[in-house]
């Protein structure tokens, strides 16, 4: 199998990488104020470095997303067309995964989602998100 | 202490290849494009004392690096740089080069770009699929499957149709009259007539974008001579007059209360720009902006002021910017049905138009024209209000 390009831990966002490989999505959370993000040496908000690791809830809605019809690179030759987009976390921060969707389920933009940790190589763990059945599916 | 006056113009517009076809690597192009605008403004190379140089992110210094100087045998340079501002760069560059001669450290500056992503045996996509730098959270969008810039544009445009309750029609439109103005262009690389219908029968690249939704990539190399307004008065061809220059650079977080995909580095630049000229937006002729995928265009005219927020699909359904609309945008046929050099291609039809030399898409109004570049993920924004000579002496 082909891996993809893996996106290789900076040192502020090593905890978050080695999170992953211990099953969990987790987020920073600034001492000062409060502001949760990820993989910043300091806080993008007051600039504060008392920031901490938290585990976080795993859910998330759809800040946007795409179906990829071209196959840049060969660890996605066999998905395509495959859905992927920009998450927003529930604690707030937003993040690149690609799109889980059971039948009949679709990614809608503010549609829920949920974390799926997935292990591509000995060492690499990535965020997918499963979309989640959304009563709002339905409507037109 | 007021602002330094700009004393700056383009003076000459040179390109090389801008083609689909082989040809030689981005170096060469660069030095013949650089070449041609000499010719065009009518000087020789003793005249440059300046070189500044763009390229794509992802080439290096064996594609296209200072050592262009030695290459063109340029000598006892004043100002030698690689500039680098993803999509932005070419209008950066000349900033820089319109603050130099301004300031007075260089007299005659040649700006440069060039790109040979078209090789024999290659596809585009692997090109066009260049990884940058796959590191910290960022690093995600690769195992993510989001490579490209279509894939990165196709979330802003999802965003913006989802957020103003609008569907693919409002694409449709950039693309229908970005080809109206191709036709009238022959150096465009589409030149064929393209309806509603073949629009959406072609297939998707990153949904909601489809294959004209994108940039067409050429092989090509664009120079622009800037120099100052009186020895640009004594040269070869009409100068462009560089009436105001402005950047913007939102750094907008990842993060719930941000609108990163609907807010571009325009909304900083566009109050700064038209300030520094002294006019309001309604005093601009035309908009050459960087339109490399369709939502490009909406979010430029939004940004500008053209249009309010959510506004510019209908101005641009109604056939606000094709041919005989309320405001000429991209006459060339911009990077979706001209070609794709980058933050070069709007620079290029601008200068055209301020000389009048447009031909059957020459636009009876020139005077005051916008040009844009946009790069990354609407993270890099660069502009220029050129003027007409006639018009602003
Ligand atoms: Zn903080």
């Amino acid at each position: 199998m082909t891996l993809p390009p893996i996106a290789l831990p900076d040192e502020a966002s090593l905890p978050f990488f080695k999170g992953l490989a211990h099953g969990h999505l987790s987020v920073q959370l600034c001492g000062r104020c409060g502001t949760a993000q990820l993989g910043n040496p300091e806080c993008s908000d007051c600039g504060s470095t008392a920031l901490d690791w938290r585990p976080a809830s795993g859910r998330g809605t759809i800040h946007s997303f795409t179906r990829i019809h071209i196959a840049y690179h060969q660890a996605f030759a066999d998905l395509v067309p495959y859905w992927t987009g920009l998450i927003e976390l529930e604690e707030g921060p937003r993040l690149f995964g690609r799109l889980l969707c059971d039948a009949g389920v679709r990614p809608r933009t503010d549609g829920p989602v949920e974390v799926v940790i997935e292990q591509l190589g000995d060492e690499v763990f990535v965020p997918n998100f499963r979309c989640l059945a959304d009563h709002r599916q339905g409507e037109p | 202490m007021p602002a330094a006056a700009i004393n700056a113009s383009i003076a000459g517009l040179g390109k090389a290849g801008i083609t689909r076809e082989a040809t030689p690597p981005a170096r060469e192009l660069a030095r013949l494009a650089v070449l041609d605008a000499l010719a065009d403004a009518g000087l020789t190379r003793q005249a440059l004392d300046g070189l500044l140089i763009c390229r794509t992110s992802a080439a290096t210094d064996k594609d296209l690096g200072l050592d262009l100087q030695r290459t063109l045998g340029l000598r006892d340079l004043a100002l030698l740089e690689i500039v680098l501002c993803e999509g932005a760069s070419a209008i950066a560059a000349i900033q820089q080069a319109a603050l130099a001669v301004s300031a007075g450290l260089a007299t005659t500056v040649a700006c440069v770009f060039a790109d040979a992503p078209l090789v024999p045996g290659k596809r585009t996509s692997e090109s066009f699929g260049r990884i940058k730098s796959p590191s910290g959270i960022d690093g995600l969008r690769y195992s993510a499957g989001l490579f490209g810039g279509a894939a990165i544009y196709a979330l802003a445009a999802r965003r913006y149709l989802d957020h103003y309750g609008a569907n693919e029609e409002a694409l449709s439109s950039v693309a229908v009259a970005a080809r109206q103005w191709a036709m009238l262009n022959p150096d465009a690389i589409f030149r064929q007539p393209l309806t509603r219908d073949q629009y959406f029968a072609a297939r998707y690249i990153a949904e909601p974008l489809r294959l004209f939704d994108c940039a067409i990539p050429v092989n090509g190399g664009i120079a622009a001579i800037v120099t100052s307004r009186e020895r640009a008065a004594d040269l070869r061809q009409p100068p462009a007059h560089i009436l105001s220059m402005a950047q913007g650079h939102p750094g907008t977080p990842d993060a719930r209360g941000f609108e990163r995909e609907l807010s571009t580095g325009g909304r900083i630049a566009a109050p700064a720009l038209l300030a520094r000229a002294g006019i309001s937006v309604g005093e601009v002729d035309q908009l050459q902006l960087y339109d490399a995928f369709s939502i490009s265009t909406l979010l430029s005219l939004e940004q500008y002021g053209i249009c309010g927020p959510g506004e510019a699909m209908h101005f641009v359904a109604d056939g606000g910017i094709a041919p005989g609309g309320r405001i000429p945008v991209n006459t060339g046929g911009g990077h979706l049905s001209g070609y794709y050099l980058q933050g070069m291609t709007p620079v290029a039809e601008a200068v055209i138009q301020a000389r009048g030399a447009g031909g059957d898409r020459q636009c009876g109004k020139a005077r005051t024209i916008l040009v844009t570049n946009e790069g990354g993920r609407f993270d890099y924004h660069a502009a220029l209000l050129l003027g007409q000579a006639e018009h602003w002496s």
